[in-house]
């Protein structure tokens, strides 16, 4: 069927369509119209700024393109959804498999030797860690070695004296 | 609930005419010089001249503003959406390239943001209508259409007015769109394919599709 004859067939409809025309908002509407939105632009909001996704999308064309492909079809939004949500899982299941195992502190067993050289405790905690492979875990780095305190308890100690200087204590 | 404003039946014949060039919105044929002029407040828009912004709008406001209104049935809804679309196209000015008129890339800011705004609003759908001018009372397509013993032609004009809008409000946003942009403001197909970014043969079916439902809906009105 042509245009023509397509017009034709709604002839009586265009004649009542013609109604809207006639349809003019409130006189003098159009004098403050362009006042307001150059009012509202100066009060803050011509400041650049994205609200919502409607905003990232008509300011992006390519990813417009694809809104607009998508929107209204429920089919083709579910199948991108799947695929997107596939490329996710996938993307999860290669990286768990393929990322290095976390590396310890102390993996050199010789420079713990060193360590303990030089300091008794740091040496010895340090030697627990690497043993128990894992030197994150607190947990892990403590048990089964000795403890700080155990040294501080041996050292020997000296009263201290608050008087000051001048004045003789008291006895009671 | 349905808020309808009857006719008007105030204006000098010349205030009419403009009116109802306003109202249907129809676009003037953009000539060499207009598009130059309008390429040089855009560049001065993009430096943050206001002033330059504000012709931009007083060029297109009436445009803008009627196919949103068709597009809505509700005055205050269209003066708001058009409002917003203009403050929108203020803040992504600077990505403007000029692939296209500044017209057509801010109407389709527009039309995007009341296709979303009728999308969330969905059926909840208020009209608020503008008068008719008085023009209407004498267009003989519109007279044809009413009954000529009807004492209150303006009346039956009104009545009509509604069941009109309450008909278009039952199409689609995309067939209303091409309805509106076709049978009330004119627009050539090709004109429409471009600002809806669609070839001219998905406009022509949704305009068969269109006018297919609405004479539907207005049968008693067509006879």
């Amino acid at each position: 069927m042509s245009a023509e004859n397509q017009d034709q067939d709604f002839e009586k409809l265009q004649q009542l369509l013609k109604l809207k025309r006639h349809e003019s908002p409130p006189p003098r509407f159009f004098n403050d119209f362009s006042f307001q939105v150059t009012a509202r632009i100066r009060a803050g909001e011509g400041v650049r700024k994205i609200e919502d996704f409607e905003d990232v999308v008509s300011q992006a064309p390519w990813l417009h393109r694809i809104w607009k492909a998508i929107e209204g079809k429920p089919a083709v939004s579910g199948f991108f959804a799947a695929a997107v949500c596939g490329l996710l899982i996938a993307g999860i299941f290669v990286v768990d498999n393929t990322a290095p195992k976390m590396p310890t502190l102390v993996t050199n067993q010789p420079e713990v030797s060193t360590a303990s050289a030089d300091d008794g405790v740091s040496g010895s905690l340090l030697a627990g860690a690497s043993q128990s492979g894992n030197s994150l875990s607190p947990a892990a780095v403590l048990s089964g070695s000795p403890s700080l305190f155990t040294n501080v308890l041996a050292m020997p100690t000296v009263p201290v004296n608050f008087t000051p200087h001048g004045l003789m204590a008291t006895p009671r | 609930m349905i808020s309808i404003l009857l006719v008007s039946t105030t204006g000098s014949e010349p205030e009419q005419e403009a009116k109802t060039a306003v109202s249907s919105g129809t676009p003037r044929p953009a000539t060499t010089t207009n598009r130059a002029e309008e390429d040089a407040f855009v560049a001065r828009a993009q430096q943050g001249d206001l002033a330059a912004y504000d012709e931009l709008v007083r060029r297109y406001q009436e445009r803008i503003y009627a196919t949103l209104y068709h597009m809505t049935s509700n005055h205050e809804d269209a003066n708001d959406l058009a409002q917003e679309a203009f403050i929108k196209g203020y803040q992504a000015l600077k990505s403007f390239k000029g692939g296209s008129s500044f017209y057509t890339w801010v109407y389709r800011i527009a039309v995007n943001k009341t296709l979303n705004f009728l999308k969330s609003r969905k059926n909840r759908s208020m009209m608020s209508l503008n008068d008719l001018d008085f023009d209407a009372e004498k267009d003989p397509d519109l007279v044809a259409l009413i009954s000529d013993k009807t004492p209150r032609r303006d009346a039956a004009l009104a009545e009509l007015q509604k069941k009109l809008n309450e008909a278009m409000l039952k199409l689609s946003e995309q067939h209303r769109l091409v309805v509106t942009l076709h049978d009330v403001q004119g627009l050539a197909h090709e004109e429409i394919a471009e600002l809806m970014e669609c070839n001219v043969g998905t406009v022509r079916s949704r305009l068969f599709y269109a006018r297919q439902q609405l004479q539907g809906y207005l049968a008693d009105y067509l006879k």
